[in-house]
């Protein structure tokens, strides 16, 4: 091929990198430059201020050997069993909301206030309701339930499903907002096809509304899975503080904790490094999961 | 004088040559279309004119310019786009006073040059009015409009009415055919794939195929003495009847061409005879479609309300003057 | 579509899911007026007695009434930073689309995927290094960044779909360059997005917790709001009512945002789950 010349309306509106210079010198500067410093700081015996020496991968030698790492690497893990909870409730109610229900409108507003809240504000909340001593039990109690009153934030059995369920209570309203966009984009007549041959509302459920949206689902699968590795800080803060022990803790807050409260920072860098790999590893997973799910289905078709 | 040449024009995109040795004289004034089917490289050419689209080698000019390294607003070409591509946040007098501002008029002259155009197409009342609350007709002058306010040498139209319904765009192509007469030195060039446009509006046409000209006349010309096979199937309707094989025998040609109303239905003793399939009254005209024996049916048009039942025999007479004779390359034989 | 019967049983079970999001709003209001004795009597009851003394209290004691200025001051400066910048870099986006230009756009919406905890602490040192902690022009410059690649992808997809390539031919024929397409065509346009945009990143600054405690914390002075509400919740001696009120004051402005923008919002998360 000739040498390129852009010729044409391209040309014309050619040019104008001064547009996007502030953009790669402030995510250059914020994100990429940081992100670069920690890698290569993860391999110091860093010490902000004073001398650090090259002690090459003895911060992750030690990370690899500390079982509070592999105890939040454990928490992690368990969290992700709420995956199935945090797409399958907001897609049931999504497609529920769009299958005749009194002012739809207004349901998805109401869900989708946690949104707009702090997690840490709602933390706190959550954190007074679910106290021992506080009104969710004192209401159990009170009426006759007194058995289903547990320790919810303080005992090492309950605190992680409960974690489970408050992200669900934050993401929730977004799920079903951004279903309902999906489900909107779908050709009505399929569904008044499907409830022409007498589909009903759990077959048409699963047969019709979920496969037509599943690229939408996937999307938010993926979205909860980087969402629970990268956004619990607040919530972990200020609900339990990572207790009772570590139990709770995320590794966002673990790294937190390292480098602000107990100042060891090469081991906040190594185990930075660590989680930037679990981001990349566990949306590849989620992307060879599907491709490996694709290619099954399609073989069953053939 | 020549307005716009084009010479041995190409453009391909990366390995596909989508325009092959185009040659074009096109003078001032004049409304020519391009015509040809879905994919033949009508846009192409359209966007190679008006500096969108870079051509790969030859070159264009306009009242003797080169213009190839000239930037397309400056030109002298205005475009009128398939979809409009009005600006959605902008009312009409901003749609139409954009190219201007752009130029760096002063604002009363663009007011009054905004103003004139609005008045010619009938825009006036409508001015602060945005794209979204016009209808699609109104759209379509706008569009045109932000064209005639820059007082192109070279009009440029892409399909402009491929998104209106029927009705209007039988009126809007008496509009734009209004528009042309006010305009009388400016050239316009109009891209359709629908042949009735093309022989409805055009002074001459240009038909294009596989991104070549395939021939360039005016409507009757076309209609009269296609250069080709292909010209010959694509302009007129009902298209042109193509019979091969021992019905082109008889005229010592490989295949034979007849238009639906050169053919006289006789008693007996036709050229060709064979029985009626279906026939179709649309009031002023009958079309009558017949199994001669040959690949397909071939269409006969009768005035008024003749009235032939299917299965009936039927013999047909071509007017000799007429026939349409074409070798295996699809070129015209010397008849 | 027609509604059938079982539309009311649906209606109902919607309505008892609202409940999970309307109660603890209700529980956080009726503890923040109620006094501290009407609580310790029932605590999962309703509240009778009313107060605004808690609230008041929380304003006094804990600066809330400075904080909140400075988590709008903070706010407003990474929703300028973060929609400037993202608008300008979608838009070049737009209009460039080689190899280098797809690389680096791939590159600067995926770095949302980077952990905010491990950029943040270079940048803590960084800014501890040249004595820029507790600055709160430099915290909402930096908040406004941690928000851009989630702005430049919902900016471009919007100009993908609003700014058409016709419309930008349209745009060099009229005589317009980059610049000016920019600033006449693709800056008023993109109006929807951009206000979902503000809306997101507002709610995001006003509530994050992590950036305003790594590089606000060392001054009381430049508290924001969610910051000073969780110290002041932290801290032993305050009471329980204490906390609900302040929790309650600082999440009133988002409150305020979600009514007014609540349109925009909405669109901005569906926007990005086209296809
Ligand atoms: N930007 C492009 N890149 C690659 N191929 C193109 C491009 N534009 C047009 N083509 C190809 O060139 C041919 C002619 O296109 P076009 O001029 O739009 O046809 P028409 O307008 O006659 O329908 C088509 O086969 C089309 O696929
Ligand atoms: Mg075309």
């Amino acid at each position: 091929m000739q040498a390129v010349k852009r010729r044409g309306w391209r040309r014309a509106l050619d040019g104008g990198l001064v547009l996007l210079v502030p953009a790669i010198v402030l995510e250059t500067l914020v994100l990429f430059l940081p992100l670069v410093h920690v890698a290569y700081r993860s391999l110091y015996d860093w010490q902000p201020g004073s001398v650090s020496t090259f002690i090459g991968f003895q911060n992750y030698q030690h990370l690899l050997a500390d079982p509070e790492f592999w105890q939040v690497i454990g928490n992690q893990l368990f969290y992700l069993l709420g995956l199935p909870l945090w797409v399958i409730a907001p897609l049931v109610v999504a497609f529920a909301l769009r299958e005749g229900v009194w002012r739809p409108g207004l349901f998805r507003s109401i869900y989708f206030l946690p949104a707009v809240m702090s997690p840490a504000i709602v933390g706190l909340v959550f954190r007074t309701l679910l106290a021992t001593d506080g009104p969710v039990n004192a209401a159990l109690e009170t009426s006759g339930l007194g058995f289903l009153a547990h320790p919810w934030l303080t005992d090492v059995t309950y605190v992680k499903p409960v974690v489970i369920f408050l992200v669900l209570w934050a993401s929730f309203g977004t799920g079903v907002l951004i279903f309902s966009a999906a489900f909107a984009a779908v050709p009505q007549n399929i569904f008044e096809a499907a409830r022409l041959d007498g589909a009903r509302f759990w077959s048409e459920f699963w047969h019709i509304a979920v496969p037509s949206v599943r690229g939408t689902v996937f999307l938010w699968a993926m979205f909860q899975l980087v969402c629970i590795f990268l956004f619990m800080f607040g919530w972990i803060y200020v609900l339990t503080g990572g207790g009772p022990g570590l139990s709770s803790a995320t590794m966002d807050f673990f790294i937190y904790q390292q480098f602000m409260r107990f100042g060891f920072y090469g081991t906040a860098a190594a185990q930075s490094i660590a989680l930037v790999g679990a981001i990349v590893l566990f949306p590849a997973l989620g992307y060879g999961a599907r491709a490996l799910i694709e290619t099954c289905v399609k073989r069953r078709r053939t | 004088m020549s307005n716009l040449k084009i010479s041995k024009l190409h453009k391909h995109f990366g390995a596909v040559d989508v325009l092959k040795d185009i040659n074009l004289d096109i003078r001032t004034g004049e409304f020519v279309v391009f015509v040809g089917p879905s994919g033949c490289g009508k846009s192409t050419l359209l966007r190679c004119i008006s500096g969108l689209e870079a051509a790969s080698s030859g070159s264009i000019e306009i009242d003797g310019q080169v213009i190839d390294d000239v930037e397309p607003a400056q030109r002298g070409i205005a475009m009128v786009f398939q979809n409009y591509a009005l600006y959605p946040h902008m009312d009409v007098f901003g749609n139409m006073a954009f190219s201007l501002k752009m130029q760096g008029l002063a604002k009363d002259e663009i007011r009054r040059k905004v103003e004139a155009a609005a008045e010619k197409l009938q825009l006036t009342p409508y001015l602060d009015r945005l794209p979204a609350q016009l209808s699609g007709g109104q759209r379509q002058r706008v569009a045109i409009g932000r064209a005639i306010v820059r007082d192109p040498k070279v009009f440029l139209f892409d399909e402009p009415l491929s998104n209106l319904d029927a009705a209007l765009r039988v009126r809007m192509r008496m509009e734009i055919a209004q528009l042309k007469l006010q305009l009388p030195n400016t050239t316009m060039i109009y891209v359709t794939h629908d042949q009735v446009e093309a022989m409805t509006m055009a002074q001459r046409i240009v038909v294009l195929k596989d991104g070549k000209v395939e021939q360039v006349g005016t409507p009757l010309d076309l209609y009269e003495r296609p250069q080709s096979q292909f010209v010959a199937g694509f302009i007129g309707s009902p298209r042109m009847n193509f019979f091969t094989g021992r019905h082109a025998e008889t005229f010592k040609a490989h295949t034979v061409g007849v238009r639906a109303e050169h053919l006289d239905i006789v008693g007996a003793g036709g050229v060709w005879s064979g029985k009626v399939v279906y026939s179709e009254n649309l009031g002023a005209d009958t079309f009558i479609y017949a199994d001669i024996g040959a690949e397909a049916p071939v269409v006969v048009r009768q005035p008024g309300k003749s009235v032939f039942a299917a299965g009936a025999e039927i013999a047909l007479v071509p007017k000799a003057r007429e026939l349409h004779l074409f070798d295996e390359a699809g070129r015209p034989v010397p008849k | 579509m027609k509604a059938g019967s079982m539309s009311k049983f649906r209606t109902g079970i919607m309505a008892l899911i609202s409940l999970a999001f309307i109660l603890p709003l209700l529980f956080l209001i009726g503890t923040a007026i109620r006094t501290r004795q009407d609580y310790m009597m029932s605590p999962g009851g309703l509240p009778r007695s009313f107060t605004l003394d808690n609230i008041v209290g929380a304003w006094t004691q804990a600066g809330l009434g400075q904080a909140l200025v400075v988590s709008l001051i903070v706010a407003v400066i990474a929703c300028i930073v973060c929609a400037s910048t993202a608008l300008a870099g979608a838009f070049w986006f737009r209009i460039h689309q080689g190899r280098v230009a797809r690389g680096l756009n791939v590159l600067l919406v995926a770095s949302y995927a980077i952990p905010m905890v491990a950029w943040l602490i270079p940048v803590f040192v960084m800014l501890a290094n040249a004595r820029l902690l507790n600055n709160i022009v430099v915290a909402g410059i930096i908040a406004g960044v941690a928000s851009l690649p989630f702005a430049i992808y919902l900016i471009h997809t919007f100009f993908r779909q609003a700014l058409t390539t016709e419309l930008l031919e349209a745009a060099a024929l009229d005589g317009a360059r980059v610049l000016k397409v920019f600033w006449y065509i693709a800056v008023p346009m993109s109006r929807p997005a951009l206000a979902s945009v503000v809306a997101l990143v507002f709610v995001w600054t006003f509530g994050d917790l992590l950036m305003a405690a790594t590089l606000l914390q060392g001054n009381p002075q430049v508290y924001t709001l969610t910051l000073a509400a969780t110290t002041l919740s932290t801290r032993e001696e305050v009471n329980l009512q204490g906390q609900a009120a302040a929790a309650l004051v600082s999440l009133i402005p988002v409150l305020l945002v979600f009514m007014v923008a609540q349109r925009s919002l909405a669109a901005g998360f569906g926007a990005g789950s086209g296809k």
